[in-house]
């Protein structure tokens, strides 16, 4: 099956558009990074330094629009871990109904454990986040911290969850046919009106 | 408070003489968090002049002896020290002479440590980690009023394989709590460290 998305190189004319996006407050309102104004240069770290990796998101369709952006962080080639970046979607409407953001944090799974070879992702989150942790669970991460006031965000100290998935996991729930976006998507939906956190 | 039989002094340029002599001690550097590396002189030499012309994000001194001779016995830092959110990393302590390993030293660099995040730097949250099998760090870490986090799963590759590595933290309102109970007291530190220390042979 085709996905719906692709994970591209980012383009230079591109980035002015994604630096915007990092900068607004809305889309980053509940990602672990501060509020701050970026711009070209603020940004080309993400690009230019070899333990970052970041993508752009295009609809799979002729004209490839633009619709987010993501990236891997923290890549450490010794420990082969990664920590999961942030996860912007900004189109218009139609692009966030959440299959897109599936297919996207899969196709990021993939890169990580089958291109990279890493064998650990960890994934700090806000502590009651109603998207962000259903999802992490859906695909098998496993919580192991909570990482108390662990940044000043949004007018508090906030504290955060920190999740993983080791390759090993990656590998038996592929294996075991549970990456199936149907699976992934009754996963999904399961764990968030149970509210399992 | 009792004058501490330490100090902290900030790194001078040949102090990597002694630093790079303890860094290569393999033994020891078996528990620590961070990868096995084989650092040669020159080498160490950049790295504490590089330490000694930058102390906004890492803090590193030289623990040195009270006693008139001033011997530099150890050094530590506090990393990552991050203003925005008021947080910084509980670096490592290196106790590298034998003679001084009785504990004394490593439990008032501690105190010194974290009275400086708190009442010098002004920061909310500290946070540490270590191998949950290390021979004192988690009873340490407990001592001195740190929380335990979490596990972080085949965090670090180490020996061999890779290994766990738990997280710890501690607040301001934790170390204000301590404080006013005297728990930084070297005497009252001291009965806290046994004590955390015969809880986690039993575990």
């Amino acid at each position: 099956m085709n996905n719906s998305i692709l994970l591209k190189e980012v383009s230079p004319e591109n980035l002015t558009v994604i630096a915007g996006w990092m900068s607004d407050p809305e889309l980053q309102k509940y990602t672990d990074k501060p509020i701050r104004p970026h711009n070209l240069i603020t940004i080309s770290s993400l690009i230019e330094e070899s333990e970052n990796k970041l993508w752009e998101i295009v609809l799979n369709s002729d004209n490839k629009e633009l619709i987010g952006y993501t990236c891997l962080e923290a890549i450490d080639k010794t420990n082969k871990r990664a920590r999961f970046g942030t996860l912007v979607f900004a189109g218009e409407g139609n692009n966030r109904d959440g299959f897109s953001y599936l297919e996207a944090v899969l196709l990021k799974l993939k890169y990580a454990f089958e291109t990279l070879q890493l064998h650990r992702i960890e994934a700090p989150c806000f502590e009651n986040h109603p998207i962000s942790i259903p999802m992490l669970l859906a695909f098998g991460f496993k919580k192991e911290a909570i990482m108390r006031e662990y940044m000043y965000k949004n007018g508090n100290y906030q504290t955060l969850a920190l999740y993983s998935i080791l390759k090993e996991e990656y590998n038996d729930l592929k294996e075991g046919g549970q990456y199936k976006m149907s699976k992934l998507i009754n996963r999904f939906v399961k764990i968030k009106k149970s509210k399992i956190r | 408070m009792s004058k501490s039989s330490i100090f902290f002094r900030a790194f001078n340029t040949d102090d990597y003489i002694l630093i790079n002599k303890w860094r290569n001690d393999h033994e020891f550097q078996q528990y620590t968090v961070g990868p096995l590396r084989y650092v040669s002189l020159e080498m160490e030499k950049a790295w504490v002049y590089e330490k000694m012309m930058n102390n906004t994000k890492d803090l590193y001194w030289a623990i040195c002896l009270n006693d008139g001779s001033r011997r530099m016995i150890g050094y530590t830092s506090i990393n990552n020290i991050d203003h925005l959110n008021k947080k910084a990393y509980f670096g490592g302590i290196v106790i590298g002479e034998p003679d001084c390993r009785d504990g004394v030293s490593l439990l008032e660099a501690e105190i010194i440590k974290l009275d400086y995040a708190y009442n010098q730097l002004n920061l909310n949250r500290i946070y540490a980690d270590t191998q949950p099998s290390h021979y004192s760090s988690p009873s340490l870490l407990l001592a001195l009023g740190f929380q335990k986090e979490g596990t972080m799963r085949d965090y670090v590759y180490k020996n061999g394989k890779y290994q766990d590595i738990d997280l710890y933290s501690i607040l301001r309102e934790d170390y204000n709590q301590m404080s006013k109970e005297g728990v930084y007291e070297l005497r009252n530190l001291i009965k806290r460290f046994i004590k955390f220390s015969k809880l986690n042979k039993k575990k």
